[in-house]
């Protein structure tokens, strides 16, 4: 592909969802009205189109497009600077098909609301921003793509402002994103000041992150640098794709439309943090501390979210705990290579092939349940459904595909990908200083795995089997319109497909491992136990689901009564928002408070009193402004024998150090006194 | 061009005495005409900025060196001795920081008319020529170059102001007016005195002819500095003023008051450029004449007072019920990363500390505008009474949901670039406060979204009016806004224009303090590409 | 003239002069203030002309003559301002004018008629300024400032 045209595509690739967003902002409410789900859809078909290109013709050290320079200030040089390279593409192509197919449906799910225009211009920007953050050659441009997913994350949570959930959902996510962001911000900080730039391709060259390593900074060595730097990245990436413990911000985020649910906080922003560190590979390469935490943290929140999603009633509130579960299980990979370069990118691309199988079946269950709530009016409890599998065929066939890829049922595009990155475990666990740790983050993965299955096909078996259990009278479930259906077909087939093509057949790897920045991969081997254990697991799940949820439905209760307070702390989401209220959000309120208190009561007064000083002063000098004129003649005259006294005194001191003698010169001699007027 | 510096200063000031003499009931002309001055002024300053971005850079290595100047003597004092007599001077210069300071006053002003068209219904005639003075003060002490001239400027700012809050203003008027006046005047006092006492130095020690220049004396300082203690003593003293009309945090306590009790228009001026004089001032005088005292006293001091000022303005703007109350708070917060910026003393720094005065004087004055006007339209500030107004007022509400993104520092609009240039400036002169200092930018979305939040979102839920119901925003409003707005944005997207107008100013006040922000090896391959350019 | 002669005429000028300060400060009637001030300038002017015969110039006269003339407008001035004061409130004392004071008084109508009765109680003829004596305090005249003391002591 020649530069110009790459250069062109690029352009496309960003034009067009942002004048997408532009046009529907400017003409939406007024003129296109319910047409403007079509320059939405179009534009991103568009962008779609153009990042297949560079799946389909990738270069080999990737495309590049500069902008403008956006800040130039000192040492400070920051171009708005566009790469296309393999992750680049695969991340890229991935977002804008699957917003896509979200736009396409959300034409239909979200007819008839006063917001159309408003949510098409949002999911436009946002589309914008996406591929911004994902094409961004610089850490600010990154950066910058990174917030600006954040706010129309913000936007579309708080699309249904009047609300107040929805508000404060809204308010919730970019405040808990922005602490995340807090750190990413120092660790460019910290770039700049070690790397002297932030542009990606150099901070990502072997070269300069030698020579970093080698240099001391302070009391700190080279080493801690990078570590540092790591840790810093990964707490931007820790609050975009909400991993503990910044993961409160997603379930809330539930209160949006349920396409952007699909879009934004599933498929495609959450992913992002992923992505950060995926493309940060040669970084953390340097900093196995730091690629140890990533993998901790990952862990315990696959763990943790799937220990929660167990117990939801809120469909969408499980989904949303699979996807942190998920996106913890993505963060495994990526801890997982610090099994040493040889390993380091079999895990990047099992994190990046679950990223993107993910993308496609938990989107597909985000869109079936916006079908089903559809159907049901809005409804979301899924113990207000049940049996709904003969009244919507085409969203419960689709659904299906997608949960047993969630659960990985060998097979479909969840199996291939959760496979590779226990493998990639497996090895971690086996090498390396920290191989304990992962031996046990292998064992946890598991579980998690079971867990997934359990869970997953809990809210199917509820949703779609059994007896309904909504009222007949003021319900009546219809299967949704082509429109919405199309999409979810679409998406059905490559979760149950585009694993078994990109997976065993090695397309997959192959395409990334041509990523600049990944070491050499060696070929890549099907590991059979590794298999075997995770399809046991997930099997055993399914099969406890069935016999819970289907065969005898009493024993949920029973395990319920029996767990008492574990089965509690997994309702009440191990009371982390009431910890975080209790422990950080009461206390600063609580500081405001003191702090105005205190400028009102303390410093004021405080001022006020010192303001006061003079008015005393004056309080003793006022009675001599008395009006009498003889008091006034007195002071006159006494300042004036003052002065005299002063003036003659003077005067004598110093003939007396002249040592002339006050008599000595006769003063009708004194030539000085005569004048001359003799 | 040169020329045009005086008619910028004198223009709103011999309106301001036309206007004063009118009837008071030619309103109808008193605005007019004040929105004709205040657009001429704003046209010659974007003209000047515009014909400054142009111009050749200067070859001198002073520490300060306007690019336009003009000097006339006003007085001339005779000394004792040999020494050449102490000329007093009416220096007016134009450079790159000063020209952006001008525009953004300009442009304030505009908005600052057009928002009180309407809303001033007593005394018009008197209400504008006390905002055409107020400009014609604050243009005079952006572009002073002489110590007296600057002090002078920057108190006569002062009697409008009084005048401006002590008769327009809510019901504590009174009270503001005075507090304001007496915390500025005593804050300046001790700025005076400094003025003198380095005027009265730098006769004595370089035997200038024009001991209150400032570009004189800081080339003098460059070669020569005044002796360290001398120079604690100085900045202290002068540095007690600006910081009282920064503020910075012991200081802060008019600021809420203040912003409060005046006008809208008024509050929109007064956190949008007056309080940039104390910035200001710090920036043209502290720094290039007292650099071993800032260095290694102000650094710390200032530093850690903007660090409090950031987190204890955004945690008290956290618990405001009142929405001006809000603002007013986190504009002390904010203020906090321009001083933390300019403290830096590295180019990066310094450059996104002055960008940042633009910013919040846009970015701040803007949310002041937006707040004034639902205020006008539902006569109460009181957030606990408000709710969902984004279905009545969807244009305001957009308009301000803007406003508050671009001064949380949303990346890509104007707040984003300064801050991350200020920090990223600390952060290389001392990571602990710029670390502590980022915190902000979490306070700042968290308060600012509250304030959406409790003010658009939610319920419908608004205060009883009488009549029709509220207009969205009106067309004059949006005028009034859209300048302010669209320069959010435009600077956020590409700020370059301003800071290559910035940075040739900083780079000579910072190449005093001689200070690489990267490592030494990175830094001597970019400083010899640097030096190839120049 | 002689160091002798220059020194007598020195010591009549400052007795001149106290003594006309001295009245100044302590005499509360208009006329005699006025009076003492005369008294004060001449002491000046003695002096002046003493040291005028000393040097052996004219300098000295000179200025004395002006003085002189200055004096004269001076009185004739001071006297028509005193007139004018007494027809407004009836009175010479000069305590009655005290509206400099730190707080502005207000005109205390009942102090006014006082002094204005303890003018007529004086006799039946058209009341004629009188001499207040010095220093002492009126009987019955409360004066202005004293009950404007009280008043500010409030405040």
């Amino acid at each position: 592909m020649s530069d110009s045209l790459a250069e062109i595509l690029i352009a496309t690739i960003l034009a067009a969802p942002l004048l997408a967003s532009v046009v529907i902002a400017a003409f939406g409410k007024r003129l296109l009205r319910e047409a403007s789900a079509w320059p939405c859809v179009a534009a991103l078909a568009i962008s779609f189109v153009a990042s297949i290109a560079f799946v389909l013709a990738p270069s080999e050290h990737g495309a590049t497009a500069v902008a403008w320079k956006w800040i130039d200030v000192g040492t400070l040089d920051v171009p708005v600077a566009f790469r296309v390279d393999a992750m680049t593409a695969v991340m890229l192509s991935t977002v804008t098909f699957v917003s896509t197919l979200v736009a396409i449906f959300s034409s239909a799910y979200m007819h008839g609301d006063r917001g159309y225009a408003r949510y098409f211009a949002a999911v436009s920007l946002f589309v914008f921003s996406m591929c911004l953050l994902v094409l961004a050659d610089n850490l600010l441009v990154l950066f910058a793509g990174w917030e600006g997913v954040g706010l129309c994350s913000y936007l579309l949570i708080g699309f249904w402002y009047e609300k107040p959930a929805a508000a404060a959902a809204a308010r919730k996510a970019f405040v808990v994103n922005r602490i995340g962001d807090l750190a990413m911000l120092i660790g460019l900080f910290l770039i700049w000041t070690s790397f002297g730039t932030l542009d990606l391709p150099t901070i990502l060259s072997a070269e300069a992150i030698q020579r970093v390593a080698a240099e001391t900074y302070g009391p700190l060595d080279g080493h801690a640098i990078l570590v540092t730097i790591c840790l810093l990245l990964f707490g931007g990436a820790i609050g975009k794709s909400a991993q503990f413990p910044l993961m409160v911000w997603l379930p809330d985020a539930m209160e949006g439309p349920t396409p952007v649910s699909a879009l934004i906080h599933a498929a495609t922003m959450v992913t992002a943090g992923v992505y950060l560190v995926a493309r940060c590979t040669p970084l953390f390469l340097m900093a196995p501390e730091a690629q140890t935490v990533v993998g901790l943290t990952g862990g315990l929140t696959a763990i943790l979210a799937a220990l929660i999603a167990l117990t939801q009633n809120d469909l969408k509130k499980v989904l949303a705990y699979s996807t942190v579960s998920q996106l913890g299980y993505m963060f495994l990979a990526l801890g997982a290579a610090v099994a040493g370069e040889a390993a380091a990118t079999a895990a990047v691309v099992a994190a990046m092939f679950h990223l993107v199988t993910h993308a496609f079946f938990k989107a597909l269950l985000f869109l079936g349940a916006g079908s089903v709530m559809h159907a049901m009016n809005g409804e979301i409890d899924v113990r207000g459904f049940g049996g709904l599998r003969r009244q919507l065929p085409w969203t419960h066939a689709t659904f299906l595909a997608g949960i047993a890829a969630l659960a990985g049922a060998p097979l479909l595009a969840g199996f291939w990908s959760k496979d590779e990155i226990l493998a990639a475990l497996k090895t971690a666990s086996s090498e390396g200083s920290f191989a304990s740790y992962f031996f046990a983050l292998f064992v946890l993965a598991i579980v998690t795995a079971a867990l997934t299955a359990f869970y997953s096909f809990r809210v199917y078996f509820l949703t779609f089997w059994g007896e309904a259990r909504y009222s007949h009278d003021h319900v009546h479930p219809h299967e949704s319109p082509p429109a919405m259906t199309g999409p979810l077909v679409a998406l059905a087939v490559l979760a149950a497909l585009a694993g078994l093509i990109l997976g065993p057949t090695g397309m997959f790897n192959h395409f990334l491992a041509h990523t600049p920045g990944l070491p050499e991969a060696h070929e890549h081997h099907f590991d059979w136990t590794v298999a075997l254990l995770g399809t046991l697991a997930t099997l055993a799940g399914i099969a406890f689901a069935y016999v819970a949820y289907v065969a005898s439905p009493d024993l949920p209760r029973k395990l319920a009564a029996i767990s008492g307070p574990l089965y509690t702390l997994s309702l009440r989401k191990f009371y982390l928002d009431e910890i975080y209220g209790a422990l950080i959000v009461l206390p600063l309120l609580f500081a405001g408070r003191l702090f105005s208190a205190l400028d009102r009561s303390a410093v004021d007064p405080t001022i006020d009193r010192v303001a006061g000083a003079p008015r005393a002063i004056g309080a003793f000098l006022r009675p001599n402004q008395n009006g009498r004129s003889g008091w006034y003649a007195l002071a006159m005259f006494a300042g004036v024998a003052v002065l005299m006294v002063a003036a003659f005194a003077s005067l004598f001191r110093q003939r007396v150090e002249a040592r002339v003698p006050v008599e000595a010169t006769p003063v009708s001699d004194r030539a000085d006194l005569q004048g001359g007027s003799r | 061009m040169i020329g045009l510096l005086p008619v910028l200063v004198l223009l709103p000031l011999a309106a301001a005495a036309a206007l004063a003499l009118l009837r008071p009931t030619d309103a109808q002309t008193a605005r007019w005409s004040a929105l004709v001055v205040s657009l001429s002024t704003l046209a010659i300053s974007l003209y000047a900025t515009y014909e400054l971005s142009q111009a050749r850079p200067l070859r001198t290595t002073d520490p300060v060196a306007p690019r336009y100047e003009l000097r006339q003597t006003w007085m001339t004092v005779p000394r004792l001795g040999d020494a050449p007599d102490v000329r007093l001077e009416f220096y007016l210069g134009l450079d790159g920081v000063s020209a952006l300071l001008i525009s953004l006053t300009a442009i304030l002003t505009t908005t600052a008319i057009l928002l009180s068209w309407n809303r001033i219904r007593e005394g018009r005639t008197a209400y504008f020529a006390c905002i055409l003075a107020l400009e014609s003060g604050l243009i005079g002490s952006f572009c002073a170059f002489d110590l007296l001239l600057f002090y002078v400027c920057f108190e006569f700012t002062l009697i409008p102001i009084f005048f401006l809050i002590g008769i327009w203003g809510g019901q504590e008027r009174r009270r503001a007016a005075g507090r304001f006046v007496l915390f500025t005047l005593c804050g300046s006092l001790a700025t005076l005195g400094g003025i003198l006492a380095l005027g009265a130095a730098a006769a004595e020690r370089w035997n200038l002819a024009t001991p209150f220049s400032i570009p004189d004396v800081a080339a003098a300082v460059a070669i020569d500095p005044l002796p360290f203690a001398l120079q604690v003593g100085l900045m202290l003293a002068i540095g007690l003023g600006f910081a009282v009309k920064i503020p910075l945090v012991p200081f802060h306590t008019w600021q809420p008051l203040t912003y409060v009790e005046a006008p809208t228009a008024v509050t929109v001026l007064l956190s949008g450029t007056v309080l940039k004089m104390g910035a200001y001032g710090l920036f043209r005088i502290c720094m290039p004449l007292l650099p071993d005292a800032v260095e290694s006293i102000g650094v710390p001091i200032v530093a850690t007072l903007s660090v409090i000022g950031i987190v204890y303005g955004a945690l008290c703007a956290l618990s405001q019920s009142d929405m001006k109350r809000l603002v007013a708070y986190s504009s002390l917060s904010h203020l906090g990363f321009v001083t933390l910026g300019l403290f830096a003393l590295n180019v990066e720094g310094t450059t996104g500390g002055v960008l940042q005065m633009i910013n919040h004087g846009l970015s701040t004055g803007a949310i002041f505008l937006f707040v004034g006007m639902i205020e006008q339209r539902y006569g109460t500030r009181d957030l606990g009474r408000f709710g969902g107004l984004a279905t009545r007022l969807p244009a305001l509400a957009v308009c301000m949901i803007f406003v508050c993104f671009a001064s949380a520092g949303l990346p890509m609009l104007n707040g984003f670039v300064g801050e991350y240039l200020s920090l990223s400036g600390m952060f290389a002169r001392n990571p602990a406060y710029a670390i502590v200092g980022a915190s902000g930018v979490v306070l700042g979305a968290w308060y600012l979204l509250t304030l959406i939040q409790r003010t658009f979102f939610g319920p419908v839920r608004e205060p009883q009016t009488e009549g029709p119901p509220p207009p969205d925003l009106r067309l004059r409003e949006f005028a009034a806004a859209f300048p302010l707005m669209a320069l959010c944005l435009a600077i956020g997207l590409y700020p370059k224009p301003l800071t290559d107008l910035i940075q040739p100013d900083v780079d000579r006040v910072v190449r005093l303090y001689d200070f690489n922000p990267v490592t030494p090896q990175v830094a001597s391959a970019e400083t010899a590409e640097e030096s190839d350019d120049r | 003239m002689t160091t002798a002669l220059l020194d007598n005429c020195l010591v009549v000028g400052a007795i001149l002069f106290v003594l006309g300060a001295v009245g100044f400060l302590t005499r509360r009637n208009l006329i005699l203030v006025m009076l003492s001030s005369e008294l004060m300038l001449h002491g000046v002017s003695l002096n002046l002309v003493a040291f005028s015969g000393f040097h052996e110039n004219l300098r000295g006269q000179s200025f004395t003559v002006f003085i002189l003339a200055i004096a004269a407008c001076e009185a004739g001035i001071g006297l028509a301002l005193t007139l004018a004061l007494y027809r407004r409130r009836k009175t010479l004392d000069i305590d009655v004018w005290s509206d400099l004071a730190e707080v502005a008084p207000r005109r205390d109508e009942a102090a006014e008629a006082a002094a204005v009765a303890y003018e007529a109680d004086r006799g039946e003829e058209p009341a004629f300024p009188r001499l207040t004596p010095a220093g002492a305090v009126p009987k019955d005249v409360p004066r202005p400032y004293e009950v404007q003391a009280r008043e500010s002591a409030d405040v």
